[in-house]
């Protein structure tokens, strides 16, 4: 009996700990190259938090994942700078702010577009 | 109940209510447990808000007129939602945490809000908020900061020279930044 009981036990711990690990709130970052340049790299800056993806063809999208509780903010509002690196050189970039809430959203994505363009949303 | 928990308001905010609820400031935190169905609502006006604001202006920006037009109008719909009472309970709250080197831009939110309040108590119903807003924004009545350095980048990308090498902490605000009316 105690055996079955132990048995249950770690049935029910091991989905608590799936469902956990599950449940972790992401937020996705994409890199749209619409462009025709060869991108070095693209850094996300939120708040203190910064990454990095490097090496990004012409026509290519980059998507990575975050935790949301990897970033700290300041409740108040979410600025999100992008910036688009070619050669060492910084060549473009991309600007979010929203201060109605000081959520992350589920995703923001920067494209470089064909006519050299940004957006960041 | 459930609303009462912050552990279960953790967890599960978000997938019901677009809002991290650990992303508030404990004061929001309070008036979610009070008015869980309020706080829905409110969530919901803030893609709405933002892209009113992009529709607007062609951008989202920070401590300038779109800033203004976007507090205004927010806490307008949020009041037609909710009510003025909660409305300004819950705009209050979400200021009640702004680092102390962005003072200025509390300022400035909670004097748009109260006029995006004032406008929706004072309009009837079926007026449009937005119109309303916009055509207060070009008389003066609401407020933006200037001067402040620029971002980064402009709206389409191209690197500002001089724009603020550390705008994430400071939002362009220097010692010389104040309040505008935004008629100016």
């Amino acid at each position: 009996m105690k055996k079955v009981i132990k048995l249950l036990a770690s049935i029910i711990a091991s989905f608590l700990l799936i469902q956990c690990i599950l449940y972790q709130k992401k937020t996705t970052f994409i890199f749209e190259n619409k462009s025709d340049l060869h991108v070095d790299s693209v850094t996300f800056t939120i708040n203190k938090y910064k990454n990095k993806i490097t090496n990004i063809r012409p026509g290519k999208r980059e998507v990575y994942e975050i935790l949301r509780d990897s970033v700290d903010t300041n409740l108040h509002d979410i600025t999100i700078i992008g910036s688009i690196f070619c050669s060492g050189k910084l060549i473009k970039g991309g600007f979010y702010h929203n201060d109605l809430s000081g959520s992350l959203n589920d995703q923001y994505t920067l494209t470089l577009n064909s006519n050299m363009t940004t957006t960041l949303e | 109940m459930w609303w009462e928990d912050d552990s279960w308001l953790d967890m599960n905010f978000s997938l019901a209510l677009d809002q991290d609820y650990n992303r508030l400031t404990q004061a929001e935190r309070d008036l979610v447990k009070i008015y869980p169905a309020e706080a829905y609502l409110i969530s919901k006006n803030v893609n709405i808000a933002t892209s009113e604001t992009v529709t607007q202006f062609g951008r989202n920006g920070l401590n300038d007129k779109s800033d203004a037009f976007r507090h205004s109008y927010f806490q307008s719909i949020n009041t037609r939602s909710v009510g003025a009472t909660i409305t300004k309970l819950f705009s209050d709250a979400h200021e009640s945490e702004v680092p102390a080197g962005l003072i200025l831009e509390k300022e400035m939110d909670l004097f748009n809000n109260q006029i995006g309040i004032d406008y929706a108590v004072n309009n009837p119903p079926r007026a449009s908020l937005s119109l309303l807003i916009m055509e207060a924004l070009i008389r003066g009545e609401l407020r933006y900061l200037s001067p402040t350095l620029p971002p980064p980048f402009d709206h389409v990308g191209n690197p500002i020279p001089g724009g603020d090498p550390l705008f994430n902490s400071t939002h362009g605000i220097t010692s010389a930044t104040q309040l505008v009316p935004t008629n100016q």
